[in-house]
């Protein structure tokens, strides 16, 4: 799946990110590092979570 | 020692005279297949998609997922009237399937003997491949697989197992999202459908009586509401999402407080901003953001044109479904 991500900042200054798929769908990430999407935001090359065969 | 730690030794040294139902023993999730927010039928879904709770496919293709009910009297185990199964059906060929759970922390069962145990079958004999593995998370050392065994799979339902030790921790570094992995993969390429039920990863060398994580169902949604939270409307009533404040003419903030406290801040994933309404000033939304989230609130942010800085009930109504879903998945 492919992504796109766009930063968005509120008016209290935080930030999240609107992910979009290829699909269209649209997920919305807290810049929380220990939120896997935003694992994935930051490095989309690791796999964290499982290793490959 | 308290009883249930007495039985438990019972079984693990006589192979089954008794039936420890032990909260906490089975390291799986939802591993009866009971609990299933995210929906009931999957088509042509790809790869690291969630279905039922805390499953999420591992593919190179694209499969169809179904919870199946069974006909009672007709689970697997004798005395347990299990509910639901997961069937996975290819929905394309040439590519490896199966089904994952991440279970939360790489330090779980490390170093220790493990059984993996798990009720399947398949419409056309097949094989499986169970696969342990270790992810260190964000930042941490890099995943390792411990082991792997191959179970040949019939028609009927049966019980297999797989005990393995854990690779040890000793000497990795531990990131952010770490996570103990169990896999089941068909390795063949060729069109199959499987059926399974009755997952458990406990301590110890012998399998004993399954018995979900919690022990109960209301534990066993809470379990997997520390991963995922899906505030859908009802299909029948009027449902309410929750109180918030007009901030502006053009924001309309929803406070939303989880049910359970989850493992992190979520994503939220949500439906179409006109499936809402904004009661009070009485008004559809044109969209739906996420303003901010923590373990234990967020703050949903609907745009809309409202005249006033009054409170507002966040609603849908019976015959539209909304939804706002909180992800903190591994």
């Amino acid at each position: 799946m492919k992504y796109t991500y766009e930063v968005i900042t509120s008016d209290f200054g935080g930030q999240v990110i609107k992910r979009t798929d290829e699909n269209g769908l649209v997920a919305w990430i807290p810049t929380d590092l220990t939120n896997s999407d935003y694992q994935r935001y930051l490095n989309p090359e690791a796999e964290q979570s499982t290793p490959n065969l | 020692m308290s009883r249930a730690q007495v039985t438990s030794t019972v079984e693990q040294n006589t192979g089954g005279a008794v039936a420890p139902f032990v909260a906490g023993k089975n390291k799986i999730i939802n591993g009866d297949f009971g609990i299933w927010q995210r929906g009931t039928s999957f088509s042509a879904v790809g790869n690291q998609t969630y279905t039922a709770d805390r499953w999420f496919t591992e593919t190179g293709g694209t499969a169809n997922i179904t919870q199946q009910t069974f006909t009672p009297g007709t689970a697997p185990v004798a005395g347990y009237e299990g509910t639901y199964y997961l069937q996975y059906a290819t929905a394309t060929t040439n590519a490896t399937h199966g089904i994952d759970q991440r279970i939360e922390d790489v330090r779980t069962l490390a170093g220790q003997t493990v059984t993996i145990s798990a009720w399947m079958k398949a419409n056309a004999a097949t094989t499986m491949t169970v696969i342990g593995s270790q992810a260190f998370g964000s930042g941490g050392s890099a995943g390792n697989d411990i082991g792997s065994t191959t179970w040949t799979l019939g028609t009927s339902w049966q019980r297999f197992t797989w005990t393995v030790t854990m690779t040890s921790v000793a000497g990795k570094t531990i990131g952010a999202g770490s996570s103990t992995n169990i896999r089941f993969l068909n390795l063949t390429n060729a069109a199959f459908t499987f059926q399974i039920w009755g997952v458990q990863v406990e301590a110890g060398s012998v399998a004993t009586p399954f018995t979900t994580a919690s022990g109960t169902l209301q534990g066993e949604l809470a379990a997997c509401q520390r991963y995922f939270q899906s505030l859908t409307s009802a299909s029948n009533v009027d449902t309410s999402f929750g109180m918030g404040i007009n901030r502006s003419t053009t924001i309309s903030d929803l406070a939303v407080a989880f049910l359970v406290s989850m493992r992190t801040s979520p994503t939220l994933t949500a439906s179409a901003a006109n499936l809402f309404y904004i009661a009070g000033p009485n008004v559809a939304p044109t969209a739906v953001a996420l303003n901010g989230s923590c373990p234990f609130s967020a703050t949903v942010r609907f745009t809309t044109t409202v005249t006033n800085a009054a409170a507002f009930q966040c609603i849908a109504f019976n015959t539209l479904l909304a939804y706002l879903q909180f992800s903190a998945e591994l």
